[in-house]
């Protein structure tokens, strides 16, 4: 089975570098100084207490690289829309698509129950671009578990526990239980990561989103770090009142979420200088994704009809923070 | 008649500059850079495009200067109580003290018909150690508008449009009201007497509320969120908060809001007094401005959810970066 991981961050490096050293076959899809240092000398991961380097295909050629079986796209999410005319010589007709993306997907509504009036959010895929081009049909859903940072091109940094890699819990967006999401699932425990088969894969990536809406903006607001932020009481309620936003969002799409926002945010009350992915991005002047995370959410909200004025103001926020900092890039 | 202003920051330079130019006997308390830049070579005044260097009484020893027959105060209000030890020698009995900060003072509920459940907020004066400290009696209330800032040490930019309202706590109209509108009218400011203090003190925080933390959460200019609408909608809805605490407290606002945001966005680069001190470093006035209208609102059951959102994301922005100095 041929994989592409389609962008070579943080998130995109690891899973390679972990694939690879499991004996799968993997093209990392890369750019720039990544591409020439993965080329030079590898991809260097770097683990707790360990160093390894790996040997992935590593290209930026598309149309040389042809079709895969699996394609990853690890992208930040205002990426992706610029990168479908290099990702398409990748797809034939059995090759399946695994967007491991923060937020909502674009894939959202792809033959959900109900009647919605849209099925291309403005905040995440304007005019469908992405969904005509990758196709929801061949998509699996997938929701990404897993803190690493890239120190300098080629190296990834994995603090995590060796025995817990990180977790991408995948399903089709009908939830059925086929071949080839078991095959996408076996790739990733292969490669040492929990992956299970999810037949409500929106449940998922909902349970991912409320970890990220308060946090992840309010990190670039505040540039705080996940141990400052749920330290302070005003922040947290603020939390909770973003989450009780989406819970009423939640409630209308048919999902129900287990544990109450409270709960959710005291589980977060931990010493961490973590920085969230958002914050790092931030920090490197890249563009970050809030309207994804955030404006997608507020826009489900204005479709089913529920007000959400904490969500709609951390938005306003974040996107005029991002904006002076020349951070802000339009889906 | 002797005049003390306390504090050079911006607001205080031009205050005892523009004094000092008029004749009148006054003296700055500066500290570090300004004092030295100001003893050394005056105090440079750039208006428009007028530059005046006015030779200035300046000093950081106050008990070398005594009692005054007039205190401005032109701290921030989060700075007054650390600099509590240094600002008594300048008052007696017979001193008049005027407050000049932003936000909610901390005198606010003296000589205030009503029953409250607390006169020292939390946000403002927690235990009340200004309020007994200075006494509430000794002051007249003041807002200032006008937009001012230091280029650099020694050196104050303020803009054409210079009010002090000013006012007894009570409404009265006082000797000594009519005698420190005199001063600051001889200095060239507009200096209306003021019978509703408290008004303005809440209109002056409907210009502020919005803006002055926002700017420091989004880096931004008064521009870039007067013209941002999502901003606005925002700032629109942490008015409302505002108006319906006011309310409570028997002020009625004028409930011209978009007029705030055309002006905002008239104002272009200009970059907040929050932000200005938050670029420097300096504590920010987070909560007089802000908190303070929480507390207020929690004190009379009028929930202020927008204004909680802001207030926690500059705290900790203020907090993170070592420029929150709590009241």
């Amino acid at each position: 089975m041929k994989i592409c991981i389609f962008g070579a961050g943080a998130i995109g490096g690891a899973v390679a570098a972990y694939m690879v050293r499991a004996g799968l076959d993997v093209t990392l899809f890369a750019r720039g100084a990544t591409l020439d240092a993965v080329r030079d000398r590898g991809l260097i991961l770097r683990t707790a207490d360990d160093e390894i380097t790996t040997h992935p295909n590593v290209t930026n050629d598309a149309e040389e690289a042809g079709v895969h079986d699996v394609i990853i796209t690890t992208l930040k999410v205002p990426a992706v829309r610029g990168a479908l005319s290099s990702i398409k010589p990748l797809i034939g007709p059995e090759t399946v698509v695994v967007p491991a993306h923060n937020g909502v997907p674009w894939w959202y509504f792809y033959r959900l129950p109900g009647e919605w009036p849209k099925q291309n959010l403005d905040s995440v895929d304007p005019g469908g671009k992405v969904w005509d081009g990758l196709g929801p049909e061949r998509t699996l859903g997938c929701v990404v578990y897993m803190g690493a940072s890239v120190p300098e091109p080629g190296v990834i940094s994995h603090l995590g526990r060796p025995d817990r890699l990180g977790r991408f819990p995948v399903g089709e967006l009908d939830g059925s239980e086929s071949q080839r999401v078991l095959r996408v699932s076996k790739a990733f425990k292969t490669a040492g990561f929990e992956s299970p088969v999810s037949t409500d894969i929106r449940t998922e990536v909902w349970y991912k989103i409320l970890g990220n809406i308060g946090a992840n903006p309010i990190s670039v607001l505040t540039m705080g770090t996940m141990g400052e932020m749920y330290a302070d009481d005003g922040v947290s309620e603020l939390v909770v009142g973003m989450m009780y936003e989406c819970y009423a969002i939640t409630e209308k799409l048919g999902i129900t979420l287990p544990s109450t926002p409270e709960e959710r945010v005291e589980g977060y009350k931990r010493p961490s200088d973590f920085r969230t992915s958002m914050l790092q991005d931030f920090d490197k002047g890249r563009p970050i994704e809030i309207d994804a995370i955030v404006g997608a959410v507020a826009e489900i909200g204005k479709m089913v009809n529920v007000e959400t004025p904490f969500i709609d103001a951390v938005y306003a926020l974040t996107r005029l923070r991002a904006e002076t900092a020349s951070s802000y890039q339009a889906p | 008649m002797k005049i003390t202003v306390f504090g050079a920051g911006a607001i205080g330079c031009v205050v005892a500059g523009r004094m000092a130019s008029a004749g009148l006997d006054v003296k700055l308390i500066a500290r570090g850079k300004t004092l030295g830049a100001i003893k050394k070579q005056g105090l440079t005044l750039l208006t428009g495009e007028n530059h005046e260097v006015v030779k200035l009484q300046v000093t950081d020893d106050t008990s070398e200067v005594g009692p005054q027959d007039l205190v401005i105060i032109s701290l921030m209000a989060n700075t007054i109580r650390p600099a509590l030890p240094a600002i008594l020698p300048l008052i007696d009995s017979n001193t008049t003290v005027v407050a000049a900060q932003n936000g909610i003072p901390w005198w606010y509920f003296h000589a205030l018909r009503g029953i409250w459940p607390k006169i020292h907020l939390d946000s403002l004066d927690p235990d009340g150690h200004i309020w007994k400290a200075i006494g509430p009696e000794k002051v007249l209330g003041c807002t200032v508008r006008m937009s001012a800032s230091l280029p650099e040490p020694g050196v104050a930019r303020y803009s054409e449009y210079q009010t002090y309202n000013l006012g007894e706590p009570d409404g009265s109209e006082s000797g000594r009201l009519v005698a420190t509108a005199d001063a600051f009218a001889t200095a060239g400011f507009n200096a209306p007497i003021d019978m509703d203090i408290r008004k303005s003190v809440w209109a002056k925080i409907c210009s502020n509320i919005g803006v002055n933390p926002i700017s420091v959460i989004c880096n931004a200019t008064m521009e870039q969120m007067c013209n941002e609408p999502r901003v606005c909608d925002v700032m629109r809805a942490i008015l409302r908060e505002v108006l319906a605490v006011a309310q409570k407290l028997g002020v009625e606002l004028p409930a011209d809001i978009e007029e705030n945001f055309a002006r905002g966005a008239r104002l272009g680069a200009f970059r907040t007094s929050t932000l200005q001190s938050f670029d420097r470093g300096k504590p920010i006035e987070i909560d007089s401005i802000v908190g303070a209208i929480s507390e207020i609102g929690r004190m009379v059951g009028v929930p202020t959810p927008q204004i909680d959102c802001v207030y926690a994301l500059t705290r900790l922005r203020a907090d993170v970066a070592g420029c929150y100095l709590a009241p």
